[in-house]
């Protein structure tokens, strides 16, 4: 990958805060040591319901997105949410694809993917199909047919 | 489709989607002209005891007006035609021998005999599968005058006033060739429609036919009249680009037009003579079934309009025009918006975090990106 010959560093809290300030103004940060959430609203598209969003960002760690207003709901009360993870946050890259690295931000990279998760969400409440594509942990497909 | 400029962008996209797959195809269009065009040859051929008073075939009703919408329980068509005889009606003293005429011509044909199936104002000939032909006969209306015409009622065994091609020229005249604003933005449509056929009222009067097949599916003898929901729809019709927008307006002028006693009347506006809800005076529970329908639809519609959340808009668009119709639009919006974001064409907007089109918002793409987990 390019990023061995050219090593970036990874981004700062503080750069990560400005960025997010400067994007999307509408998220408040409450920061701590080595830590930073994000509280904010998105609402993908102007049909779409406006959610709350938490982003938890831990150095060294993967940033994580919860939607926390309105919840996330199952569909028909039965039909398990696609893409999410056990503790709720949601699932929005690939990590072996390097989608996202700590040399990125999460303004642009991040909560962009979490409009697009959360717009895919609803058509899949009203459709009962996930049409955003993705893939599942189960189902990688052999090295080297990852990508187009 | 203009991503989530406007709400109304988006829904009018889904609507004008709904519409597209309601129309009648080019091809079928085209094939039902052929064989109108045959029926009139046969009607004028050399032979034909109608020959003498030059016989005429026209479409009439939405085929001519582009309005069509595939009945609810079949795949079959409605499509109504004109045939017009150069007869003075002076010189016809039993109105229903006009019927029987045409009927008796159609029945010398090796083909058409065995399709033909008698109405009360018209000869239907059944194309299995395809759709069937509502051939009216009818006589130029000296009295009236321009394109009015007369047609024989065989229950009333009287002439009926009429004017096909009058409505049709009122009704082109006030759609006035208005399109949807959406699709000043829009990417290339369903191939069903072409741009050039989308106009907003017919798209409305569209949706008001959807409804009607499905909220009077149960009870289909109370439902209101194409060509009185068309009528309407044109009367409160003030331009609008916006289609749900639109059909909001002509809803709640329906329901303002709903006199407090007595019924509404409503006139072909080409030929006052013609009363289109005549139905009315006999039927008085499907008259008390369109005011109650009709209210209800504006009340549904206004909901709609302030509504947020795919899923919520979802249902109110399955209850009115159908669930696989509805949730088909839903997903092709998303299959849509999914090339655009392969493409590299999605952007956010800075405001609401909602998703734009690059080329509208001249921001950068997302990042590619695959959800990934359990």
């Amino acid at each position: 990958m390019v990023r061995n010959y050219v090593k970036q560093k990874d981004l700062t809290l503080g750069q990560q805060l400005f960025r997010m300030t400067a994007v999307c103004p509408r998220f408040k940060c409450f920061m701590k040591p080595n830590c930073v959430t994000w509280v904010g609203s998105i609402q993908p598209t102007d049909m779409s319901s406006v959610y709350i969003v938490q982003i938890r960002y831990v150095l060294g760690l993967r940033p994580k997105v919860f939607v926390r207003d309105p919840l996330l709901r199952r569909r028909n009360e039965t039909e398990k949410i696609p893409l999410l993870f056990p503790d709720n946050d949601l699932c929005l890259y690939q990590p072996r694809y390097g989608e996202w690295l700590a040399t990125m931000f999460i303004a642009d990279t991040i909560v962009p993917w979490a409009a697009l998760w959360l717009y895919y969400y609803e058509v899949w409440h009203a459709t009962g199909e996930w049409l955003g594509g993705g893939e599942h942990p189960r189902a990688r497909k052999p090295k080297g047919q990852n990508r187009k | 489709m203009l991503l989530t400029q406007s709400v109304s962008y988006q829904l009018d996209d889904l609507l004008a989607r709904i519409c597209g797959k309601l129309q009648i195809s080019a091809t079928q269009h085209r094939l039902a002209e052929t064989r109108y065009h045959a029926i009139g040859d046969w009607l004028s051929a050399d032979g034909s005891r109608l020959a003498t008073y030059k016989p005429a075939i026209y479409s009439q009703g939405s085929l001519r007006i582009g309005t069509t919408v595939q009945p609810l329980f079949t795949q079959e068509y409605d499509l109504d035609l004109v045939c017009q005889i150069q007869v003075n009606p002076v010189l016809l003293p039993n109105p229903v021998d006009l019927l029987n005429l045409v009927e008796a011509r159609l029945r010398e044909h090796d083909i058409y005999k065995s399709m033909i199936e008698r109405k009360n104002r018209c000869l239907r000939i059944n194309y299995a599968g395809e759709f069937h032909l509502d051939i009216l006969p009818a006589c130029p209306d000296p009295a009236s005058g321009a394109t009015c015409v007369v047609v024989p009622d065989r229950e009333a065994r009287s002439w009926k006033h009429s004017n096909p091609r009058g409505f049709a020229t009122w009704f082109e005249t006030i759609a006035a060739e208005v399109r949807p604003e959406f699709k000043r933005f829009a990417e290339p449509l369903p191939e069903q429609v072409s741009v050039e056929d989308m106009v907003v009222l017919k798209l409305v009067v569209q949706l008001l036919k959807r409804w009607r097949d499905v909220a009077y599916a149960k009870n289909f003898e109370l439902a209101p009249i194409s060509i009185v929901l068309t009528t309407l729809a044109a009367n409160s019709y003030r331009r609008q680009e916006s289609v749900s927008g639109a059909l909001l307006d002509i809803l709640e002028g329906i329901v303002s037009e709903i006199p407090a006693t007595g019924r509404l009347v409503v006139c072909n506006p080409s030929n006052p003579k013609e009363d289109l809800s005549e139905r009315w005076d006999k039927r008085s529970d499907a008259y008390v079934a369109f005011v109650t329908g009709i209210r209800r639809f504006a009340a549904q519609w206004r909901k709609l309009s302030e509504q947020r959340g795919i899923p919520q808009v979802a249902t109110f668009l399955e209850e009115l025009f159908g669930e696989t119709i509805s949730r088909n639009v839903i997903g092709e919006q998303a299959q849509f918006m999914e090339a655009e974001r392969s493409a590299g064409r999605l952007a956010v907007a800075a405001g609401s975090g909602g998703l734009v089109s690059v080329t509208t918002s001249h921001s950068t793409p997302i990042r590619r990106n695959t959800f990934y987990g359990s």
